[in-house]
């Protein structure tokens, strides 16, 4: 069994692959994901509002684009042969999509939530914003890993599309219930930063959540030996 | 004698398909056409010698390599291009020649430009606007250029016009005069098989049924026109792979002809009227009719 690349070089150069096909269209979503956070900067509640759900909705949207154009697109474009043909193991084919996946998602994700941090500290949102924004980004990071570990793992489009629809549905009552947390809610509309044993449990989950993903994945595919 | 492939008892088996009993040598620099109907499973076999299907039982080298396990040694020595892989149709044919180059220093830039003009592809032209017929010579120009040990190619001119057939015949040609290159290619074209291969090798339903150099191969199998009464027993003569009465002639196709065949025929009453040669395609049509190599 093999958990770690053999070839960092090669994993490297499928990273790049990735992020040169893909780079073209993130650049997009990244000009979209500008505009929501300039309404957020407006600082008007009604700007505030659908800057936020239009960030929500395009870092959901940029999270299944990734995972539909590199991994499902591939099968069934049949530029996987092509890969397979190279010196690759699956194990490094692994590390490639997981990684390139990673990086393709977490600019538009890091873009944002930099922004945010930058947007509370700058602007007169209250600094109390700054925990329960970050748990939900981290939600959505918890979300996008998961779904690319399965979409990974299970060859299966339709498990795929059932998992990501499952996930998505938790955002919404997430962003409900994180905004109720204990020592949360309570200081979303003043400038204290708390950092409240239950927020800190919650993040300590997402990144449990996310170990237990990729660990998984890893096992399943560290006992390929080949790739059919 | 080096090998590019040896294969030993080699096992895979599937739900509703198996291979089964596979023993197969190419010697070094040897060019061998795989003939099969679809479903016979040489897309199976040719994965198998690319380490991307672990056997279930049995011994796989390439080019020295024991495959699965040494696939990453053994594909840097493999070009390998299979009618159902594509290139990245958002990327131009020039990324991809970049990509490639990346990882074999092996890439010849020279002869990756002179195959671009012997193709005529444009290299700053995205996939999506290739042809299929393009779509193929950019993979073959893709693999060609970074001079591949050994090339396995499954169904290279399938789906191609008869001009871009012929380019990628006088491109693989050409690769071929490279006495150190060994080629192993499976196509539905008889002809390009029995154009390019110095051996041919027939599957059928998972097993290998024949292997052998071309020219005796080809020189054992004889089509004889003869005229007489036509007999039911005809087909059970020694050698006989097809009988066929069309009056007043009769059809009668060796697998195993000799010199003395046209001596026993009319001594058993028949008139010999002709003695032909058969093409690699009447072979393999008879020979899956008739399950005469089984």
């Amino acid at each position: 069994m093999s958990l770690l690349p053999d070839d960092l070089d090669m994993v490297k150069r499928l990273i790049v692959k990735d992020w040169q096909i893909y780079q073209k269209q993130l650049a997009g979503y990244v000009v979209g994901l500008l505009v929501a956070l300039s309404l957020i900067g407006l600082g008007k509640p009604w700007s505030f509002s659908t800057g936020a759900l239009l960030m929500v909705v395009l870092l959901v949207v940029v999270g299944s684009y990734a995972i539909n154009s590199s991994l499902l697109a591939e099968r069934k474009e049949q530029t996987m042969p092509f890969i397979m043909s190279l010196p690759v193991t699956p194990t490094d084919y692994y590390w490639g999509k997981l990684l390139a996946n990673l990086l393709i998602y977490l600019v538009p994700l890091g873009v944002a939530a930099g922004t945010t941090v930058l947007l509370i500290f700058t602007t007169p949102l209250p600094d109390g914003l700054l925990v329960y924004s970050l748990l939900v980004f981290a939600f959505m990071l918890t979300i996008f890993c998961v779904s690319l570990c399965v979409t990974i793992a299970v060859e299966s489009e339709g498990w795929n599309v059932f998992t990501q629809l499952a996930l998505m549905t938790l955002l919404g009552p997430f962003i409900l219930v994180a905004g109720r947390l204990d020592g949360v809610g309570a200081h979303l509309n003043t400038d204290r930063i708390v950092w409240s044993p239950a927020a800190l449990a919650v993040l300590a989950a997402n990144a449990l959540v996310v170990a237990t993903a990729i660990g998984i994945t890893t096992w399943c595919y560290g006992r390929k030996t080949s790739f059919l | 004698m080096n090998y590019a492939i040896e294969l030993k008892g080699v096992h895979k088996r599937y739900d509703d398909f198996a291979l089964q009993d596979i023993d197969l040598a190419l010697p070094t620099g040897q060019v061998m056409g795989l003939v099969g109907v679809n479903g016979a499973g040489k897309s199976t076999l040719l994965r198998v010698l690319m380490g991307l299907i672990r056997q279930d039982r049995g011994d796989v080298a390439v080019c020295g390599h024991r495959l699965p396990d040494a696939q990453v040694a053994a594909k840097r020595d493999i070009g390998y291009a299979s009618d159902d892989m594509r290139l990245y149709k958002g990327q131009t044919l020039r990324w991809h020649m970049d990509f490639v180059r990346g990882i074999y220093p092996e890439w010849d830039e020279d002869y990756a430009v002179r195959l671009l003009g012997r193709f005529d592809l444009r290299a700053h032209q995205t996939l999506r606007g290739f042809s299929h017929g393009q779509r193929v010579k950019a993979l073959l120009l893709l693999i060609l250029a970074r001079r591949p040990r050994l090339l396995l190619l499954d169904e290279p001119t399938t789906g191609l016009d008869p001009v871009a057939r012929g380019e990628v015949l006088d491109a693989l040609a050409e690769v071929l005069r490279d006495e150190r290159r060994s080629v192993l290619f499976s196509s539905h074209n008889t002809q390009d098989i029995e154009q390019l291969s110095d051996s041919i090798t027939f599957l059928h339903a998972g097993r290998i049924v024949a292997s052998e150099d071309k020219e005796p191969f080809l020189d054992r199998w004889r089509r004889v026109l003869c005229r007489g009464a036509w007999r039911e027993d005809l087909r059970q003569w020694p050698g006989v792979a097809a009988a066929r009465h069309s009056a007043p002639l009769i059809e009668l196709k060796f697998a195993d002809f000799r010199e003395d065949t046209p001596q026993t025929l009319e001594a058993s009453g028949l008139m010999v009227e002709s003695v032909e040669s058969m093409s690699l395609e009447d072979i393999f049509v008879t020979s899956v009719r008739e399950g005469a190599m089984r």
